[in-house]
C-alpha cells in the first residue's frame, strides 16, 4: 500500500480526474472530500462489502438447498411474487 | 442482420444460451466479483418476473434478476449523474433497471439498494449503490415469503 502523509487542506490526485482532500481531523476522525467524475463509484468500504456479500449470497449455487429453493421461486409468476 | 455475430454458450448453471453479440451486457466487475465482464440476459419464461443474468466469462456464475418496478410498484429511485454515468447514460430514460434477486435462503428478496443499470443503446451495464438508504438490500417479495 502506498502511504502518504497529508495535512488538512492538502490533497492527493489519483490519475487526472480524481482528487482527494483532507478537510479536517479531530478526535480520531478524518473528514475527506472526494472529487471524482460522474460514473465512478465512491463508497464507504463497509457499504461496498455489504453489497459484495449480498451478491455472493445471491449467485446461484450449484447443488444445495439454496439451488432447490431458487428453483421453486423461479416457477412463480409476477402476480405471485409482487410485494 | 448478417453482420450480427451469434454467440452460443453452454452455461453450467442454466444450460444453453444463444444470443447476438450485440445483446451481450458489458460490466466492469460487480461488487464481490471484480473480474466479471460479459453477461447474457435471458428471460426465464412466460409470465415469470425473473430473468437469468449469466456470466459469459465464468460459466459457473449466474444471478437471477427482475425488473424491480414490476414487483415494487412504488420503487422510483432517482438516478443522478454518478449512477447514470456508470453506464455512459445522460438520462434515466436511456437505462433499463434490474435488481438482483436472492432466492437461495428460503425466501425471495430483491436488492433494491444496489440496482443494475443497463444502457439500452450500448449495453454497458453496472451495479450502482444508491446513496438513498431508504431502499433495502434484502427487500422481501410479498406473497412468496408468506408461504
Amino acid at each position: 500500500m502506498l502511504v502518504l502523509t497529508r495535512k488538512p487542506d492538502e490533497a492527493i490526485r489519483i490519475g487526472n480526474d480524481v482528487r482527494i482532500v483532507v478537510l479536517t481531523t479531530a478526535r480520531g476522525h478524518v473528514r475527506i472530500g472526494i472529487e471524482a467524475p460522474g460514473g465512478l463509484s465512491v463508497l464507504r468500504e463497509e457499504v461496498h462489502a455489504r453489497i459484495a456479500q449480498e451478491n455472493r449470497s445471491a449467485a446461484l449455487p450449484a447443488a444445495s438447498d439454496g439451488a432447490e429453493a431458487a428453483t421453486t421461486f423461479l416457477s412463480l409468476t409476477t402476480q405471485e411474487v409482487s410485494a | 442482420m448478417s453482420s450480427e455475430q451469434q454467440v452460443t454458450v453452454e452455461h453450467r448453471r442454466i444450460g444453453k444460451i444463444a444470443l447476438d453479440a450485440s445483446e451481450v451486457l458489458h460490466f466492469s466487475g460487480l461488487p464481490g466479483f471484480p473480474a466479471v465482464r460479459d453477461f447474457a440476459l435471458a428471460q426465464h419464461g412466460d409470465g415469470s418476473p425473473f430473468a437469468w443474468l449469466a456470466s459469459l466469462d465464468d460459466l459457473d456464475l449466474a444471478f437471477v434478476v427482475a425488473e424491480p418496478e414490476k414487483l415494487f410498484t412504488e420503487y422510483r429511485p432517482a438516478f443522478g449523474p454518478r449512477e447514470l454515468g456508470a453506464v455512459g447514460a445522460a438520462e434515466a430514460g436511456e437505462v433499463l433497471v434490474l435488481a438482483i434477486a436472492n432466492l437461495t435462503r428460503g425466501e425471495a428478496c430483491l436488492n433494491l439498494a444496489a440496482p443494475i443499470l443497463v444502457n439500452a443503446k450500448t449495453r454497458r451495464a453496472a451495479q450502482v449503490v444508491l446513496p438513498d438508504s431508504k431502499f433495502a438490500v434484502r427487500a422481501k417479495l410479498g406473497s412468496v415469503s408468506a408461504r
